[in-house]
């Protein structure tokens, strides 16, 4: 202040007063000049000078807005002082210099260019979103899941309350315990049991186990009539009894969990999602034990043992489908393919082993095997709540949102892809590899990962959806649910809902396609066998084969089996001496019970394709060829497959 | 008599136009015709005036210019077309609005003829 002049010297030298408003003038020609300058060389009093100076400080505008406010303002009361009026009541007219400055400051913002308008509202919009994010941030940060329905304790209720009678678990882990299952002969897990042959240089070997083994395949067999495996499941390894474990522990504890386990701070216990189905991954080491002793006992030309080993394997095969999940129902699948591939070359081969009786009474236990897709699909279902309970937190109205652990969990299932989601290729993305980072990133993620992955809600909605599509599905015939799902389907590019938003659901929802594919490839095979018999009992009664199939309904068969491929009649002819049944196949055209060029080393799981002879072949969409069904025809060197690339 | 705020909130920039009308003006210039031909009605706190003359060229009623030839640096204002056109709507309806005062009898009636 010390350049502000009195105004004495104003009044008294009017001279000295021009001169110096000339200088003032001159600069305040600069806009950029810095306000103090302007007031402090106006020659405003001091009161006046405070009161520009509140206003104007207070402004926070730019520099030049300043400066135009400060000449003005002192030009103000530089007007009022030359009308006579006071200083004090020049200040007191002006008012109150904060609602002023408030006012001032609004209006002349709104006099700033078009670009910074929008760059103020921009920034304060994103400001305020950015502080919502925040606050949502810290706010899911604090999310727990609530597990509040213990699902692995429904799913072992019934188990629990089966009567001890009818429970095979007890026998067989006695037969599994009683052989030493651990320290089992090296060429039984290396030998493909499609080659368990009598001319194999093993059989003695084989032979001479079983016969050292008896009392346990005995239990074995035994065990296969009871109703259910009757063994109450567990997360851990650690969690079955010491007696159980000496029969169960061939998977590393834990091994499950390593799959993609839930982090250790969301709880104590994983769930039915990390349930630990030991005892069924035990039952295709059984099968094996049985498939040895039928073909043992058909070595031995014991054919009502043989057919007991058989039915022993059915009875695992029901026992495994009894097991709720998919992939119980998958053993199941494969426990009766085999029982049923090794029937039908015996058949084929040696069709006398077996009596009328024999036969018979076999078809009809096959065909009262049946599977049950709903029930898998329920457990399924149970599972999936489970982890839903554990991924989410829970409002109180059954949704919510996902938690920290939650997303660990996410984080596991989907890999860098979720990551990547939520980031894209970003350098957060790499962060989130940092580990001591992590839990922050974690939480600053987490609302973005809530915008897009669908609620606890919306989540078990889209799992019903799909489960209520599966049983449709399941009620089309083969072809058509296949050409539903492109034959290849169940690629999450192929559903029309957003794969992220419904992470969770696409992936735990089991495989559709590929189920009934297995499932349909189980039926078709145990629709050859049946007509095998079907077959040999009427060629026994009448001399020679059947004119046609309707010939053996309904005596023999109550229905003929249809085309499963084509949704129509299965052809029927004699070639070369041998009944041949056979569906189009997958080119859809009658090629005369002609298998295709198959076999040449391509993969596709779905369309594998059953025959009764030894070895398996590989369907491929669009060759051209029958699907042929049943045939005593021994398989042609040109029809043994090539090794398949798995 | 001051009008209360509301009030002067809508009459100020009209009048502020009004004024503009018969030619530019600077600042306190406005505040003494407010104050002087509004018999004091119109006259406002004068730190108000020029937030108002600031919103009256941020809307684009008013320009402004700074005038370095005078006596002193002055910021003159002057009304636009665009300030024209709107003083012609606010005066319509400042006109209506004062008419129904009147057939409300909120503001006395024009005398009418000669008495009975």
């Amino acid at each position: 202040m010390s350049e502000v002049l009195p105004r004495f010297w104003d009044w008294r030298f009017p001279t000295f007063r021009k001169c110096r408003e000339a200088y003032v003038a001159a600069k305040t020609k600069r806009r950029e000049q810095r306000w103090q300058t302007i007031v402090s060389i106006a020659g405003l009093p001091p009161l006046a000078t405070e009161t520009i100076g509140k206003v104007v400080r207070r402004s926070r505008l730019w520099r030049g807005e300043r400066s135009d406010v400060a000449q003005e303002l002192i030009a103000h009361f530089q007007d009022g002082l030359e009308s006579e009026t006071s200083p004090e009541e020049l200040v007191q007219k002006f008012g109150d210099a904060r609602i002023a400055t408030k006012l001032i400051r609004r209006a002349k913002i709104r006099c700033r260019p078009m670009w910074w308008q929008a760059w103020w509202w921009v920034s304060r919009t994103l400001a305020a979103l950015i502080g919502i994010y925040l606050l949502m941030a810290v706010w899911q940060a604090f999310a727990r899941p609530s597990v509040k329905t213990d699902y692995l304790a429904l799913h072992n209720a019934p188990i629990i309350a089966t009567p001890e009678q009818d429970r095979a678990w007890p026998l067989y882990r006695e037969a599994l315990v009683e052989m030493n299952w651990m320290e089992l002969p090296k060429w039984f897990y290396e030998i493909n049991p499609k080659k368990i042959q009598p001319s194999e240089q093993d059989w003695p070997a084989f032979a001479e186990w079983l016969r050292a083994n008896r009392h346990a395949v005995d239990l074995i067999r035994t065990g296969s009539r009871r109703r259910v495996i009757g063994l109450a499941h567990h997360e851990n390894m650690t969690d079955y009894s010491p007696a159980d474990r000496a029969a169960l522990e061939y998977l590393t504890p834990g091994a499950l969990s390593e799959i993609a386990p839930f982090p250790p701070n969301a709880h104590d216990r994983s769930g039915l999602f990390d349930t630990n189905l030991a005892d069924i991954h035990q039952m295709p080491l059984l099968t094996r034990i049985l498939l040895l002793d039928y073909l043992y006992q058909v070595k031995q030309q014991q054919g009502a043992a043989a057919l007991d080993a058989l039915q022993a394997m059915l009875g695992l095969s029901r026992q495994c489908d009894h097991g709720s999940f998919i992939q119980a129902s998958s053993i199941a699948f494969e426990i009766q393919t085999e029982a049923l591939q090794a029937f039908e070359r015996t058949l084929a081969d040696q069709p006398t082993l077996w009596t009328d009786r024999q036969l018979t009474d076999f078809a009809h236990t096959l065909a009262a095997n049946e599977f049950h897709p709903n029930r898998w699909l329920q457990g399924e279902r149970y599972k999936f709540e489970d982890i839903l309970q554990r991924i989410y937190n829970d409002d109180g109205q059954g949704d919510g949102r996902i938690t920290p652990a939650g997303l660990e969990f996410l984080q596991k299932l989907a890999g860098p892809g979720l990551n990547g989601i939520v980031f894209g290729k970003t350098p957060g993305e790499r962060l989130m590899h940092k580990p001591n980072l992590r839990p922050f990133m974690n939480a600053a993620i987490l609302p973005r990962v809530n915008m897009l992955v669908a609620s606890r809600k919306e989540m078990l909605a889209m799992y019903d959806r799909l489960l209520k599509d599966a049983e449709r599905q399941f009620a089309l015939p083969f072809r058509v649910h296949a050409e539903e799902n492109g034959w290849l389907g169940e690629h999450p590019e192929n559903n029309q809902f957003p794969y992220e938003r419904y992470l969770v659901a696409y992936r735990f929802f089991p495989g559709n396609l590929s189920t009934r594919s297995h499932m349909e490839l189980t039926a078709a095979r145990k629709d050859a066998a049946l007509l095998g018999i079907a077959l040999e009992l009427y060629r026994r009664e009448h001399g020679d084969w059947p004119k046609a199939l309707a010939d053996l309904t309904p005596r023999w068969l109550p229905t003929l089996p249809i085309d499963r491929i084509n949704n129509r009649p299965l052809e029927y002819k004699i070639l070369d001496g041998h009944p041949t049944v056979y569906g189009w196949g997958y080119d859809g055209d009658d090629d005369g019970g002609r298998l295709p060029n198959l076999c040449d080393g391509r993969s596709d799981y779905y369309m594998r394709l059953i025959r009764n002879h030894p070895a398996g072949y590989l369907w491929n969409e669009g060759d051209d060829g029958d699907w042929i069904i049943w045939t005593t025809a021994p398989p042609s060197p040109q029809e043994e497959p090539k090794p398949v690339e798995e | 008599m001051k009008l209360e705020n509301e009030l002067m909130r809508g009459a100020g920039p009209t009048a502020v136009l009004q004024l503009l009308v018969a030619g530019e003006k600077y600042g306190y210039e406005l505040v003494q015709a407010l104050e002087q031909q509004s018999g004091g009605v119109l006259a406002m706190g004068q730190s108000t005036l020029y937030p108002l003359l600031y919103n009256l060229e941020a809307k684009g009623l008013v320009t402004s210019r700074f005038d370095e030839s005078g006596a002193r640096p002055r910021r003159y204002y002057r009304i636009t077309a665009s300030g024209k056109k709107r003083l012609a709507v606010t005066s319509k309806q400042w006109a209506k609005l004062f008419d129904a005062m009147k057939s409300l009898q909120v503001l006395p009636q024009p005398a009418t003829g000669g008495a009975t």
